[in-house]
């Protein structure tokens, strides 16, 4: 087991750094940089930007130096502890990710709970009762949700909202408590706002883990275990929950790796149609405004939490299934 | 084998009526090839097929036959405007064929492009045909085309009860009397019921005690306001600074509200010398910081000794500093006065200290510029005054990486609540996060003409919307009191919809005398000596001009939302004087043209009822379009050379051109003319190479641009050629240099009488909306109609420290 850890962690790292290399590849591939971007955006709302002016502009953000210089300055000051410098906030990249990593942790947990509260026991149903109309509603419904993107749904509901109600069900807070400190209210009224986009960021979720769900233990409900279980007497409820169950939340462990990340980046482009502050959106905003210390950050620990995901749930499915840790060794 | 190039082209000269929404068309056409080089013209009967009746159609094929190489390209152009019931459509079918003869087999690609016009939006579609042909040298090609007109939506009505825009009558706020003397200081001053109560509480000194000895007296558009209210907003992000700084205009001068002449503002008075090298500006006394910390001549000296001048925070100098190679000079005299001095003549400083390219704190502090900045509060963040090893610590627990970006951040006022500000609302929440937020100044230098100090409105809340659909979405909902940036002009039907309903009024706010599609005749062209003689004179340029229907332009590409003015008169300016020049020349008048044209020698016609110059070629005026530029520069050109065709027989020929070719042929003198925009009035002396032959500019002659910008070497001097032009760049020259304030402003109006005087550019459409201002209807005091520009920062220029919100919670100051 220790040599098994040993290992993971030493992949862990060089897997990292690897990242960190394409994570700044990627925020440098797209033609021009931040003070061009930031031209373009000025020209748009009708201001001029003097040449000189953007040189200057490009020296004080040390855009003129070599990428190998800028990465190379860019990875020491992230192994100290400092994030860089957003370019467009004019300030620490850290700050900038704080500001909005509460409403993205609570919007990804929520999420989360959304989808293994609905996702599971609709897949042990459509299991259990396999082809009943139960299974065929669940099914459709399932596929719906894998196949229409949730920025679209997201839109849709937008406009649907606005239409009848006259409201407009954007962002996470209403606008006497998005600066406030804390409070019951403050956090009754999030409530509120987040049923919408749980809604929405939960359905493509929860129809991937109903389909999973229902696979894994189709297969264990076959297998002569159960079968031998029936014959000695157990109840149905307890025969199932006790055995096929446990067997199937196997995958459901391993998406933890999935989970991490999940939670910064899977809900970008619903933030951006609906306006919620999250890190998806600033992450989006970042991307196509060229910030790139802000944009390169996310994507560094996007990536950096799915290894630790994968890490952690290596882990986990070697302590709870003894079998996958003895084929490691 | 034969090698012939073939080029042909349609155009339909007459309109057809068509009710149906599909036809079905068949161009034939046969190509004839022969030795040498050929060229035909002949008429066609094509016959059209429209459900319930058929209409016949004449096209006239022009083709042009080249043979030359080993492969056979042959391009035929169609052209066709069709005229469906009371709207246009205008349609462009493009058939490139290439044919390559190898042997006995003919290889042909036919490529089908049609572009189809329907008021507003374009419908490409493009049809790609290959096939194998077996053929000698002579060959006939039918080819079927398909051409489906799209139904035009119903046309944006300007009339709508909604749009309080364009009036005849401007109601502008002002700060002077009807002589022209600035208003009367007021006897006692009141507060806003919030300071009030601050007063009472003890917090806050007296209203007479935050005010400076003599505010800035200011006379509201429509009457006295009543305290209260929020001004909600939309913004995009930090790099939308801009939201905020236009409104809130922190600078040291600033315009009247037409951006024409400069007025106070933070400064109470300022004067230059006659050669205008020295600058002496005087402060308000008494005048007190967000925070209550005096503001001096100590700010200004601060600015420039520990900012201006230290290589950190400006590593390279403001532009605007510099002068004959140098950085300006600034001395402060006493607190109030400070003087700057320039080592050569610098005639627009005083105009340029107004505009925003120099503004102040607000909007440049986080740049290192800003003219002034709070020195009281930035000392403690630089290493002049605490010592680097300080500024340093204090900058990393801060998480900066060095002292310099965070003194930036200090003074960067929009992101940071402590820092102390000059302007009527103070940012009490930062841009960089999900609502950036404003409340009222109490140290607010203004009042209004009964004393009671300003802003009217209490706070100003932006909501973050990094999506502009949501901010779109949200000004729709009826989200915001006030907001004319970032609205999307072609969402106007969607707006005019909702406007009853929601509870607001759109206000169009344009900028002032500026093109859209102006044509500018290169008057220098030398492509052939005779045509030369006829773009060179002017009463010419005066018969194109009236034979152009702009109404018609400004429907089928604009929404119907430009203007048909000219240069001149395009803004019910009081200030224009001018505004009669050329107004006769911007009417559509066929009659008055034809009779200028009969008399200036192009009275002969050809077969095709074009005229001919007296040596019997046809005189052809080229319309060079940029393709994919701000209009559709092409189709508009397509469209003027249609007109011509009709109303003044005038032949024109449209090519288009991609930008960067455009440029490099224009630099060698080859375009006849140009079509593209021109900047407002306003800008004319800051942006000149729009309308004047200076500063690398020369649409209105090539040489003579050349030879302004070469000081006489190379080019053409326009003396004794054209004395219009002559005189515009002599003004321009004495505007740069040593002419006063209200020179400065004179040569303004008169460089751009000179290019109505000139006809050149010969304009089309001007002033496009450029903000399209959603404003609830309980929101008063602003000024209709506004002009737009960038240099008077609107909507700062319509003053909106004395706009109010009239309802229910709004009170009466005490």
């Amino acid at each position: 087991m220790l040599a098994f850890f040993i290992r993971r962690v030493i992949y862990a790292v060089i897997a990292m750094w690897a990242v960190s290399v394409i994570a700044f590849v990627i925020i440098n591939l797209p033609a021009g940089d931040f003070v061009t971007t930031y031209i373009a955006t000025q020209l748009a709302t009708g201001n001029l930007v003097l040449e000189d002016e953007a040189e200057s502009l490009r020296d004080f953000y040390g855009l003129n130096d070599p990428v190998y210089v800028q990465y190379s300055k860019w990875i020491t000051r992230i192994l100290q502890g400092n994030l860089g410098f957003s370019f467009e906030f004019n300030a620490p990249v850290r700050t900038v990710l704080e500001m909005n990593l509460t409403n993205t942790l609570l919007l990804g947990a929520f999420t989360v709970v959304f989808i293994w509260v609905v996702a599971i026991p609709i897949g042990i149903y459509s299991a259990v009762k396999q082809y009943s109309p139960g299974d065929y509603i669940a099914t459709f419904f399932g596929f719906l949700g894998l196949g229409v993107p949730d920025f679209l749904i997201g839109l849709v509901m937008l406009w649907l909202i606005l239409d009848t109600t006259g409201f407009l069900a954007t962002g996470l807070y209403s606008h006497e408590f998005r600066n406030a400190p804390w409070s019951f209210g403050k956090a009754w009224d999030l409530a509120k706002h987040m049923i919408l986009p749980v809604a929405i960021l939960g359905t493509a979720g929860t129809a991937a883990l109903i389909r999973v769900m229902r696979a894994n233990l189709l297969d264990e409900l076959k297998k002569p275990y159960v079968t031998t279980a029936r014959a000695k007497g157990l109840t149905e409820w307890q025969l199932i929950m006790k055995y096929p169950v446990r067997y199937a939340l196997n995958p459901v462990i391993s998406m933890t790796a999935y989970i991490l990340p999940f939670i910064i980046s899977g809900s970008v482009i619903l933030s951006f149609v609906l306006d919620l502050p999250t890190i998806g959106r600033d992450f989006l905003r970042a991307l196509t405004a060229q910030d790139i210390y802000l944009s390169g950050a996310v994507i560094l620990f996007s990536g950096w939490l799915t290894i630790i995901g994968t890490f952690v749930s290596d882990l986990l499915l070697a302590w709870v299934d003894p079998r996958i840790r003895l084929e490691e060794d | 084998m034969k090698n012939t190039r073939l080029r042909r082209l349609l155009t339909a000269p007459s309109m057809i009526v068509l009710s149906a929404v599909a036809l079905t068309m068949a161009l034939a056409a046969s190509v004839a090839c022969g030795g040498g080089e050929t060229i035909v013209v002949q008429t066609v009967e094509v016959p059209v097929e429209v459900p319930g009746q058929t209409v016949v159609q004449t096209v006239v094929v022009e083709k042009e036959v080249q043979v030359a190489g080993e492969t056979v390209v042959q391009t035929v152009v169609v052209e066709k405007e069709v005229q469906v019931a009371g709207e246009t459509v205008v349609q462009t079918v493009v058939v490139e064929k290439e044919v390559q003869v190898a042997g006995e087999t003919v290889v042909q690609t036919v490529v089908v492009e049609k572009e189809v016009q329907v008021a507003g939006e374009t419908v490409v579609q493009t049809v790609v045909v290959e096939k194998e042909v077996e053929k000698e040298v002579v060959k006939e090609v039918v080819k079927e085309v398909e051409v489906v007109v799209i139904p035009t939506p119903e046309p944006v009505r300007v009339d709508s009860p909604h749009i309080t825009a364009d009036p005849e009558v401007n109601s502008w706020p002002t700060i002077y009397d009807d002589s022209g003397n600035l208003l009367p200081i007021p006897d006692s001053f009141q507060e806003a019921p919030l300071l009030a109560a601050r007063v009472a509480a003890g917090e806050l000194p007296p209203v007479e005690e935050r005010l400076p000895e003599n505010p800035l007296v200011l006379k509201p558009t429509d009457g006295i306001g009543k305290y209260g209210g929020t001004w909600y907003r939309g913004f995009t992000g930090p790099a939308d600074g801009q939201n905020m700084e236009r409104p809130l205009k922190d600078h040291l001068l600033f315009y009247e509200v037409s951006g024409a002449v400069v007025q106070p503002n933070i400064a109470e008075s300022w004067t230059q010398n006659e050669d205008a090298t020295e600058f002496t500006f005087t402060l308000r006394k008494g005048h007190k910081w967000s925070d209550g910390a005096p503001f001096t001549t100590a700010d200004i000296m601060f600015w420039v000794n520990h900012m201006l001048h230290n290589e950190e925070l400006n590593p390279a100098k403001p532009a605007w500093t510099q002068k004959g190679g140098e950085t300006l000079t600034f001395e402060a005299i006493d607190e109030q006065t400070f003087k700057v001095t320039s080592p050569e003549p610098y005639a627009p400083f005083v105009t340029l200290v107004a505009s925003v390219i120099v503004a102040g704190q607000h909007t440049r502090g986080d740049g290192g510029d800003g003219l002034y900045a709070p020195r009281h509060y930035l000392e403690q963040f630089h290493p002049d005054f605490v010592g680097l090893e300080e500024a340093e610590r204090k900058a990393s627990e801060a998480g900066f990486d060095n002292w310099y970006t965070y003194f930036l951040d200090r003074n960067h006022a929009n992101a940071n609540p402590d820092a102390p500000m000059l302007t009527a609302w103070r940012v009490t929440g930062s841009i960089n996060t999900n609502e950036w937020s404003f409340e009222r100044n109490p140290y607010y230098y203004a009042v209004d003409t009964e004393g009671n100090q300003l802003p009217y409105i209490d706070h100003v809340v932006l909501t973050l919307a990094q999506n502009l659909e949501v901010l779109n979405l949200s000004a729709l909902a009826g989200n915001y009191t006030v907001m004319g940036r970032h609205i999307n002009i072609a969402k106007l039907p969607l707006f005019l919809e909702n406007a009853e309903s929601v509870g607001y009024r759109i206000q169009f706010w344009r900028q002032p005398q500026s093109g859209i599609a102006n044509i500018y005749v290169n008057e220098t062209w030398d492509g052939n000596e005779e045509i030369q003689g006829y773009i060179q004179n002017v009463e010419f340029r005066r018969a194109l001009s009236m034979g152009i229907e702009r109404d018609q332009i400004n429907e089928v590409f604009f929404l119907g939302i430009g203007q048909t003015s000219g240069l001149c008169q395009g803004y019910p300016d009081p200030d224009n004087p001018g505004k009669y020049i050329g107004e006769d020349d911007i009417q559509f008048n066929p009659d008055a043209a034809n009779a200028i044209l009969d008399e200036i020698g192009l009275s002969a016609k050809d077969g095709d009822g074009f005229r001919l110059m007296p040596s019997g070629e046809r005189l052809t005026v080229q319309l060079p379009s940029v393709v994919a530029a701000f209009e559709d520069y092409p189709a508009i050109n397509e469209m003027i050379a249609r007109q011509w065709q009709v109303n003044i027989g005038v032949h024109a020929e449209v090519q288009s051109l991609e930008r960067g070719l455009h440029g490099d042929r224009g630099l060698l003198n080859e375009l006849m003319t140009t079509n593209w925009e021109s900047s407002p009035r306003s800008t004319t002396l800051i942006t000149p190479q729009h309308l004047l032959p200076v500063g690398g500019g020369g649409n209105t002659g090539r040489l003579y641009g050349d030879w302004h910008q070469s000081g006489g070497e190379n080019g053409i001097d326009p003396a004794g050629i054209n004395d219009l032009i002559k005189q515009q760049m002599v003004l321009y020259d004495e505007s740069q240099s040593t002419a006063g304030p209200e020179r400065y402003n004179e040569i303004l109006q008169r460089v751009v009488e000179l290019n109505c005087l000139n006809v050149n550019p010969i304009t089309t459409v001007m002033n496009k909306p450029t903000y399209v201002a959603i404003i609830k209807n309980n929101v008063r005091n602003i000024p209709n109609a506004l002009p737009f520009s960038y240099h008077n920062q609107t909507s700062g220029n319509a003053f909106p420290e004395q706009w109010w919100i009239d309802d229910e919670n709004a009170m009466m100051g005490q």
